[in-house]
């Protein structure tokens, strides 16, 4: 924001601009919404006495100064404005250091701290002296706004005599910004939330209220963003130790807008003493649209936006409307409502408009707003070749709208992620980083974990066969966020441990993507199918994605007209397929006029010889999207590649890789044979000469595709992410 | 055996003479003890390959230099990589750790240095993160100090000098390798 061009500023709020908590968030939603409307706002920073001197602004204050939706004063330039807010009487306690005089129309104080708490205690600050520092100051003609009647009356009980506006002047928020989409509460545990400054009084006093309000009860999960401060002490005393069922997010470390979104109940229960003087985080709760629990002095701010009970009342409200989701949804509904009503920028803008009438400029553009999503975690270790990564990718895109997928792989292959429109992080492999397994889970196990907290899933899949020592981890670590094994099956006879099956233990739900070969699996997966939701095929991309012959041999340089195929034996990094390569490329290259299309991975380590003649590399992603350029294929029988050229029903030579450490190759590739569809060829010798025979022959390759129609199956990775948003 | 290409050789082979001849490179390159402190910032430290150039075994020693290249485009991070690398052969002075944003990761692989990626401001950006990018680069990098204790942390701007980064380097102690 550039200052007016009269240097009349419409609102000057003064304040102490490093309050951490609600002071904080109110002054940055008024700079929001005044900007929305068009007032001209400038922020001038008087650091009080309240806030320790080791602090900055707090964040959203930076933002908004950040994205210009107001100016900061420098507190020795004089302002002129046609309203001053004050915020904060504790600010005004002792005298200002440095303060420039601010010359407005209106003056008000906002009065969000009661004098003293009900203890009647120690004062937080006394009346006549912040009346007489803000007069000295600002001048005489200051009128009081309390934010809630408990301020009201506190102050009224100090001085009946001060001039109080006929209003409250409550906190607003952002309405639109805070409404999130709630999992239906029907099969799953209620979760009660609380969010507060880690502050004793923001806590019940006794252990008896403080376990009543939020029940130590595996029925229920409790989740708290602000710390335990305050807490701990109560709850030694009764159990020792803090529930199992409670989740305590330090305060600060999550965004309260994802913290709420998770949360069905907030429950909020504090110290008897405490005059709590608005109630900004039930506020943002009945935003957000949970269902907002509170003691019954809050009634006069709220009115019927909450549902009011003693600490020993929460438990069987919460057991009542989650077991009526109409009720829930209507009580839901009812708060958010009130909240656009009384509590919205729309309601702050009007109440600016009756002080000082129309704004001055034009509304400024305000940041967009970011839906709130549900976000799922990809984890994918970097095996051989991209099998990992790429399903973990076809169950991604197909996420419902208001699910966010974020990969966190061990493939080099970010590329191919981000290319997809997803966020990809990534970490270097143990092989990569040159560490043994010891050194490497722990790093490993950190890295998730921050990984966590940054991100916040709601579920994690993890795609690899054999779930490192950090997923475990977390999976325990993390008991609210639902783990997924994506566990590939088709695993060698007699390779693979039978404690790796074991590890499903760990997991919320295995899900096997399908193998059309599955009769010939003989591995660990197939005796233990029974404990895993098998789906069908799980293939990157949905059938009508896939181009048609002419546009994908087209876009791959080739003849439409003549005869291609494709060769496609895999990265190369489990083992040297060099020699196998170019047994297989003279052999086809002998065939003429036969077009050749060598696949060049992009997590290949070795590259492979550039284009000669009819013999060119390729290196597309995906590749799936042009197989209907090619006659036929001779392919490893890796899951990805095997399924995908059948799903495209080209008919393919498989030449398995002999050299997994479980995935058996060889069981897909006779497979094939056997049902007609392909041949399995296990060298580049005569033996694949003899196999190239009935590839040639258009006759042998339309029985090959129709029976390769006739295995089609449905879409594995939707039903894979249905699986999985089921969990959300 | 992996081929390496002549300029390294080239640079081996003096670093081989120079190793004979002085103290300071024969400390840091591992021949002799390093200076008390710079082992004990190291205790602790998560373990870093030297990278493909070193020729001492004894790399555990050397100080490790963390490069933030990040909001470069991937030719430039590519030749910064490279420039660190030639640097690298000709000093056996440090070992890096690369912090960039971009992706293949080909030239860090080629000389086998030990890397971490963030995503992308643009990439960031577009998803419903509400933490802003800044923030979470920070917390980032910060959390990578600490993981594996730099002995100096440099950052690469878009246009940033050869000879300002490395008089950065130089500032953290580990001039004493640069021959230019």
């Amino acid at each position: 924001m550039t200052a007016p061009a009269d240097g009349r500023y419409d609102v000057v709020i003064v304040s102490d601009l490093r309050f951490p908590g609600g002071t904080g968030s109110s002054i940055a939603e008024e700079v929001k919404a005044q900007a929305a409307a068009g007032y001209s706002t400038a922020l001038v920073h008087v650091p009080g006495p309240v806030v320790s001197a080791h602090r900055g602004f707090h964040p959203a204050i930076a933002r908004a100064l950040r994205a210009g939706l107001a100016d900061l004063g420098d507190g020795e330039r004089a302002l002129e404005a046609r309203l001053l807010v004050l915020r904060h009487p504790g600010v005004f306690s002792q005298p200002l250091a440095r303060i420039a005089r601010v010359e407005a129309e209106r003056n008000v104080l906002v009065v969000n701290q009661a004098p003293r708490d009900a203890t009647m205690l120690a004062p937080h600050y006394d009346v006549d002296r912040v009346r007489e520092i803000v007069g000295s100051t600002f001048g005489e003609r200051f009128v009081w706004a309390p934010i809630g009647p408990l301020v009201r009356d506190s102050v009224l009980g100090e001085r009946p005599d001060l001039p109080l506006t006929d209003g409250d002047w409550v906190n607003v928020v952002d309405v639109g910004e805070w409404v999130a989409e709630r999992s239906p509460l029907e099969g799953r545990r209620p979760v009660i939330g609380r969010h507060s400054r880690p502050d004793f009084r923001k806590w019940p006093h006794t252990a008896s209220d403080l376990l009543a309000a939020y029940p130590g009860d595996p029925d229920i999960s409790v989740r708290i963003l602000g710390s335990l401060a305050g807490a701990r002490r109560r709850l030694h005393r009764s159990l020792r130790r803090v529930p199992k069922n409670w989740t305590v997010y330090p305060f600060g470390s999550v965004d309260p807008r994802e913290f709420l979104a998770e949360v069905d109940f907030f429950v909020y229960f504090h110290h008897p003493g405490l005059v709590e003087a608005f109630g900004r985080a039930p506020l943002e709760a009945l935003a957000s649209g949970a269902v907002v629990i509170l003691p019954e002095h809050f009634r006069r701010v709220f009115g019927d936006a909450c549902l009011y009970t003693e600490a020993h009342g929460v438990r069987s409200l919460v057991e009542r409307l989650a077991a009526d989701p109409d009720a829930y949804a209507e009580q839901a509904t009812l708060g958010r409502d009130r909240a656009r009503e009384r509590f919205s920028h729309e309601a702050h803008a009007d109440r600016v408009g009756a002080l000082i009438g129309e704004p001055s400029g034009a509304p400024l553009p305000t940041p967009a707003r970011r839906p709130i999503a549900r976000r799922v975690l990809f984890v994918s270790s970097n095996g051989g070749g991209m099998g990992h990564l790429t399903r973990l990718l076809a169950t991604a895109r197909r996420a419902s709208a208001g699910v966010e997928p974020v990969f966190f792989t061990l493939s080099t292959a970010v590329s191919v992620v981000r290319e997809q429109g997803f966020l990809c992080e990534f970490f270097a492999s143990w092989e990569h980083r040159k560490l043994a397994g010891g050194e490497w889970d722990p790093l490993f196990s950190h890295r998730l974990s921050e990984i966590i907290r940054t991100y916040r899933p709601r579920a994690v899949v993890f795609d690899g066969t054999a779930p490192y020592a950090g997923i475990l981890e977390n999976a325990k670590r993390h008991p609210q966020i639902p783990f997924v094994w994506s566990r590939r099956g088709m695993w060698r006879s007699g390779a693979g441990k039978a404690f790796r099956i074991a590890q499903a233990r760990s997991f919320d739900l295995v899900i096997e993507p399908g193998e059309l070969a599955g009769a010939f699996d003989a591995g660990l997966t197939a005796q233990h199918r029974d404990q895993a939701l098998t789906v069908d095929p799980v293939l990157l991309l949905r059938p009508d994605e896939a181009l048609g012959h002419d546009e994908a041999a087209r876009e791959l340089g080739l003849d439409p007209e003549a005869p291609a195929a494709l060769v496609s034996l895999g990265a190369g990094n489990i083992a040297d397929v060099t020699d196998l390569r170019d047994g297989v490329v003279s052999a086809l290259g002998a065939v003429e006029g036969l077009q050749v299309c060598v696949t060049d991975p992009v997590i290949a380590e070795q590259s492979s010889e550039s284009s000669r003649g009819r013999i060119r590399s390729i290196s597309v992603h995906p590749l799936s999207r042009y197989l209907a350029a090619f006659d036929f294929a001779v392919a490893a029988s890796g899951y990805n590649s095997f399924h995908e050229l059948m799903a495209a029903r080209v008919p393919s030579i498989f030449v398995p890789n002999r050299d997994t450490a479980l995935d058996d190759q060889e069981a897909r590739a006779r497979f094939a044979e056997q049902a007609g569809a392909g041949a399995c060829v296990v060298s580049a010798g005569p033996e694949l000469h003899d196999a190239l025979r009935p590839f040639l022959d258009v006759e042998a390759r339309r029985r090959m595709q129709e029976r390769a129609g006739e295995l089609a199956r449905g879409d594995g990775a939707a039903q894979a992410m249905r699986a999985v948003e089921a969990l959300l | 055996m992996r081929s390496r290409p002549a300029f390294v050789d080239a640079a081996a082979w003096k670093i081989r003479n120079r190793l004979k001849r002085v103290p300071w490179i024969r400390r840091l390159a591992g021949k002799e003890p390093l200076p008390r402190g710079l082992r004990r910032q190291r205790e602790g430290a998560v373990p870093v390959q030297p990278g493909r150039w070193i020729v001492t075994d004894e790399s555990a020693d050397l100080p490790v230099v963390l490069f933030v290249l990040v909001g470069l485009d991937h030719d430039e991070t590519s030749r910064w990589v490279d420039e660190v690398a030639g640097r690298q052969v000709e000093t056996q002075a440090f070992v890096p750790v690369f912090v960039v944003d971009t992706a293949p990761f080909d030239r860090l692989r080629h000389h086998d240095f030990a890397f971490e990626f963030v995503p992308p401001r643009d990439d960031w950006q577009g998803t419903t993160l509400r933490e802003e990018w800044f923030d979470f680069l920070s917390r980032r990098i910060e959390e990578l100090r600490r993981l594996y204790r730099p002995d100096a942390v440099v950052p690469v701007g878009a246009g940033a000098s050869e000879a300002g980064l490395w008089a950065v380097v130089a500032s953290a102690g580990i001039r004493e390798g640069s021959p230019r």
